[in-house]
């Protein structure tokens, strides 16, 4: 692996969070150049495992404006034709206000304010659900 | 079955699968596409994989004539999945804005077999 890619892939951690679950947060500034390494190391990810669904956690990200959007739909778009959905987590009051001011339209995206709603959309569509040990006795 | 269509078409399961070959360009692509739409109404098909694994690029152009391809397909009755788009594709069409429209693509040739079974309440 050459000291680029490595440094990309610390720059933007992604891990299986569950089978066919991919989880990338992305932290700080969203700039075309990182939005173009965010989206091969999804691509490349996806592929070498499989996933079904990455959740691409936004919470961190430091504005979201309509450069920022774009490349967001781009990532989901690429990651669909691998048969991949991504779900987009973190999606703050503000980030949603902005997204509709901005007219962005994020089409059939799945997009939820905490992580917590992105694995349960996922394991919705995976047909699993989590429940409570209390609830099975 | 003629030649173009012996090297790129097996059935499985009621399903035809359509692996699109690496040179794959716009006179192939009419010759193949005039000769499966028969080929579909004569073997009245479940469903029709294109599998775009030897694909390793795509130009946005052809991009849409192989989705339009799919779609003339599925206004046929069968249901149509594409499958193993390489990730530099994937990044390429995603950046040219190409839009999939609502052709449902799966990772692998697996994949879409089960999900068009699966659909279609056959087991394999």
């Amino acid at each position: 692996m050459d000291i680029e890619k490595v440094e990309k892939s610390e720059k933007n951690p992604i891990t299986t969070l569950w089978d066919d679950i991919l989880f990338m947060p992305v932290i700080g500034l969203l700039d075309s150049k990182r939005a173009q390494d965010i989206m091969d190391i999804m691509l490349e990810e996806a592929d070498a495992t499989n996933a079904r669904y990455i959740i691409l956690d936004i919470k961190g990200v430091a504005a979201v404006d309509s450069a920022v959007a774009n490349h967001l739909v781009k990532i989901t778009k690429a990651t669909k034709l691998l048969g991949c959905e991504t779900i987009l987590s973190g999606i703050t009051p503000n980030v949603a206000q902005s997204l509709v001011h901005l007219g962005i339209d994020l089409g059939n995206l799945i997009t939820t304010a905490r992580v917590s709603g992105a694995l349960e959309a996922a394991f919705s569509r995976l047909g699993k659900t989590v429940v409570s040990v209390d609830a099975l006795k | 079955m003629n030649s173009v269509l012996r090297e790129t078409v097996k059935q499985l399961h009621g399903c035809a699968i359509l692996t699109l070959p690496s040179d794959v360009d716009d006179e192939l692509l009419h010759s193949l596409s005039c000769q499966f739409y028969s080929y579909v109404i004569r073997e009245d098909l479940q469903g029709v994989v294109f599998d775009f694994s030897n694909l390793r690029t795509l130009d946005c152009r052809l991009a849409e004539a192989l989705f339009g391809f799919a779609k003339a397909v599925r206004t046929l009755g069968p249901q149509v999945e594409i499958c193993s788009i390489c990730p530099g594709v994937a990044s390429s069409l995603a950046l040219l804005d190409f839009d999939a429209g609502e052709i449902v693509i799966s990772r692998s040739l697996t994949a879409s077999l089960d999900a068009i079974h699966s659909r279609s309440g056959l087991e394999r």
